[in-house]
């Protein structure tokens, strides 16, 4: 796959926070954002493409830092984000978003580039049982720049 | 006919009478009301021109098209603020609720009274108002298409003795598809991409998209033009030039980019007003679970206010999100997360809107890609009013049932019963424990009738420089305590009667 916006690195990192805040399994719905990773990361890739050079150069510093420092600063351990399992990151997010620290804030930030990327697949919508109140219009002629 | 980046082969050279720039609230007026006067009009808009033939219902998709850096625009402060702006033809009112208010007599008032407004009269904005209603459209919805989250509210403020009213929207045969921020797929929203831009072109104003206005061209204290760049909107590169030379120009590029604009050109700011108090309506969003289905998201996504605390600044009004959207904004990964997601239908949602004291500042561009840079600081008195309103809506949904209330309040995020509220309501916050958004910048180049004081007068011409109008929400010298885009809409059409009555001046 090749993203406009997201290098290699980008990827790996913003499919850790995925999983991280949106974990396959458990009791509500099966589906992870790791399943589905290849799907929901173009459209991460595509919000970040209509950013500003800054913002999404700021955006993906951030993951950068985030993967390097917060498995020191909340798990303790001197391993890159990227490397962790799930049930890990998941222990690494809840402790940064209660933190009440600049962190939780970040973590708002994040969830804006995984959140609508994710819950906007058709299959994402099925698991949850949304459905928009009327199918969209016969004449969509796709996206425009 | 709307000249797009794929139509325009070449450089733009050309003349009008007057030129507009921007097609939200403020310049799609302005150009419709002119051409409509037989006057030889130009819009330009910096963004693209999309139909409903473009909504796809899903966020992702519509914020990325035409919301500014894919809503990532904010004031830096403590909290930072998203502010969220449209870019396209219809500007800002093509990603609003369609939510419509008259401005309140008592804010006209306070303005003449008190901020050098003197000769405003509320009686003489009454034939703009209905004129605007009129054009866009302006109706009262059924309970139905209002919304399961109204009834939610309704039921709630009763128990407490508040009443829950209907607001009013700017649509036709709204079918309450409950995504009006993200394109209208009904095609039923009266933005002004709709509304009036269609109106101007038949009255044979000229418009085009994917234009930016870069530099305004001045002589002699005149205002002699414009100088731009056509953009392409694939990749933001500019592509031809822009040279439009017009006895008047109409500044409508919202209250965040017209003071940016003017600030990088050291224009029209001797009364040093100019980027000066910005004001936004601070909101705060409470979320409640229910016990029941609520299905928030079948009806309009704004249904419903109260407006019992409006005069200590604090408005209810609604506020239900897609998906994607509603579970970015709540607190919880893993199975919290995943639970609040699993339980959208039982979500229910409110805004909190206060009318600010607080006045932030706009200035020039500080960095390249931008095209402003703000600081607004909540003070406390705000923070203590949005803090209230809070409670109140938290109190309500706790009173219709709710089984846990979403504060957006990092102190206490969640409540998960009316005691957990009682002990938010004595726990003392910062502004910057709250998740702050706003949608409602007024005030940068503020009017008056002191040129020392205010940047234009009361017909919205800059003090300093002839024939250099705006037109748009920068004008308005205090926040608004309801929605500003008919007020927005009704002043620009009041400018553009005294551009038409006095165009043999310029
Ligand atoms: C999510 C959301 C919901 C809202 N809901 C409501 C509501 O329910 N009711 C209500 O009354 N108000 C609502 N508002 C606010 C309302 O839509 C705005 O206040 C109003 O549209 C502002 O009008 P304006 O003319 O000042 O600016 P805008 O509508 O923002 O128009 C400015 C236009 O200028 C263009 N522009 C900027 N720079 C340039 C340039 N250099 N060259 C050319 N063009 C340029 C922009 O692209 C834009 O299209 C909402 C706003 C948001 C974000
Ligand atoms: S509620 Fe739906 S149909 Fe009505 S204006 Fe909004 S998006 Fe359009």
């Amino acid at each position: 796959m090749t993203y406009k916006i997201l290098s290699n690195k980008d990827v790996k990192i913003f499919e850790a926070l995925g999983s991280g805040i949106i974990p396959g399994g458990g009791q509500h719905f099966e589906m992870g954002a790791r399943d589905l990773s290849e799907k929901w990361l173009p459209r991460t890739d595509y919000l970040l493409s209509r950013m500003n050079l800054l913002s999404r150069t700021g955006m993906r510093f951030l993951g950068k830092l985030i993967n390097i420092f917060w498995p020191m600063v909340y798990l303790r351990q001197f391993s890159q984000m990227i490397h962790l399992p799930e049930d890990e990151l998941v222990i690494l997010f809840h402790r940064a978003e209660s933190s009440g620290t600049l962190s939780s804030a970040l973590i708002l930030l994040l969830k804006v580039l995984i959140c609508p990327p994710f819950y906007g697949l058709k299959e994402v919508k099925e698991s949850i049982d949304y459905k928009e109140k009327f199918p969209n219009p016969k004449n969509f002629e796709g996206i425009k720049a | 006919m709307i000249r797009e980046f794929k139509d325009i082969k070449r450089d733009i050279n050309e003349h009008a009478d007057v030129l507009v720039i921007g097609s939200g609230a403020g310049g799609a007026v302005a150009a419709k009301e002119l051409a409509e006067k037989g006057i030889d009009v130009i819009l330009i808009e910096e963004g693209s021109y999309f139909t409903s033939k473009n909504y796809n219902q899903d966020p992702n998709d519509m914020m990325g098209m035409m919301w500014r850096d894919s809503g990532t625009t904010l004031a830096l402060g403590l909290p930072p603020v998203s502010i969220t702006l449209g870019k396209a033809i219809g500007g800002t009112t093509l990603i609003n609720s369609a939510t419509c208010f008259r401005t309140p007599e008592t804010v006209i008032e306070k303005w003449r009274k008190s901020y050098g407004c003197e000769g405003l009269d509320y009686k003489e904005l009454l034939p703009y108002f209905e004129k605007v209603e009129n054009e866009i459209s302006v109706t009262e919805l059924s309970e139905d298409v209002l919304g399961a989250v109204y009834q939610v509210v309704k039921r709630g403020a009763k128990a407490l003795g508040l009443s829950a009213k209907p607001l009013r929207h700017n649509v036709k045969n709204c079918e309450g598809a409950g995504i009006c921020q993200f394109g209208c797929p009904r095609g039923a929203k009266q933005s002004t991409d709709v509304s009036y831009i269609p109106k101007a072109i038949q009255a044979g104003a000229r418009i085009f998209a994917n234009c930016r206005a870069t530099k305004l061209l001045t002589e002699s204290g005149r205002i002699r033009g414009v100088k731009g760049k056509v953009i392409d909107p694939s990749n933001g590169k500019a592509k031809h030039n822009i040279h439009i030379t017009s006895k008047i120009v109409c500044l409508a590029m919202g209250a965040m980019i017209t003071p940016a604009f003017l600030l990088k050109q050291r224009l029209a700011n001797t009364s040093g007003q100019v980027g000066k108090n910005l004001t936004i309506h601070p909101c705060g969003r409470v979320v409640a679970e229910m016990e029941e289905e609520v299905n928030g998201h079948h009806g309009v996504s704004q249904g419903g206010q109260i407006d019992a605390f409006a005069g200590e600044g604090i408005m209810l009004e609604g506020i239900f999100l897609p998906p994607g959207l509603m579970t970015m904004s709540l607190p919880g990964v893993g199975e919290d997360h995943k639970y609040i997601a699993k339980h959208y239908k039982n979500l229910a949602a409110f805004g909190v809107m206060v009318s600010d004291t607080t006045r932030g500042r706009v200035f020039r561009p500080l960095l390249p890609g931008f095209p402003f840079s703000s600081w607004y600081s909540l003070n406390k008195t705000d923070t203590g009013k949005l803090k209230k309103g809070i409670e109140i809506t938290a109190e309500i949904f706790f009173e219709a049932g709710a089984k846990r209330v979403f504060t957006g309040c990092t102190k206490m995020p969640i409540l998960n019963s009316k005691e957990d509220l009682e002990i938010f309501k004595t726990m003392p916050v910062r502004a910057w424990h709250f998740e702050l958004a706003a949608f409602h910048p007024l005030g940068t180049c503020r009017f008056g009738n002191d040129p020392g004081e205010s940047v234009v007068d009361m017909n919205l011409e800059s003090h300093d420089i002839k024939g250099l109008f705006i037109p748009d929400g920068s004008p308005f010298p205090t926040s608004l305590g309801v929605n500003p885009q008919v007020t927005i809409m009704a002043f620009a059409t009041r400018t553009s009667d005294y551009i038409a009555e006095s165009i043999e001046r310029y």
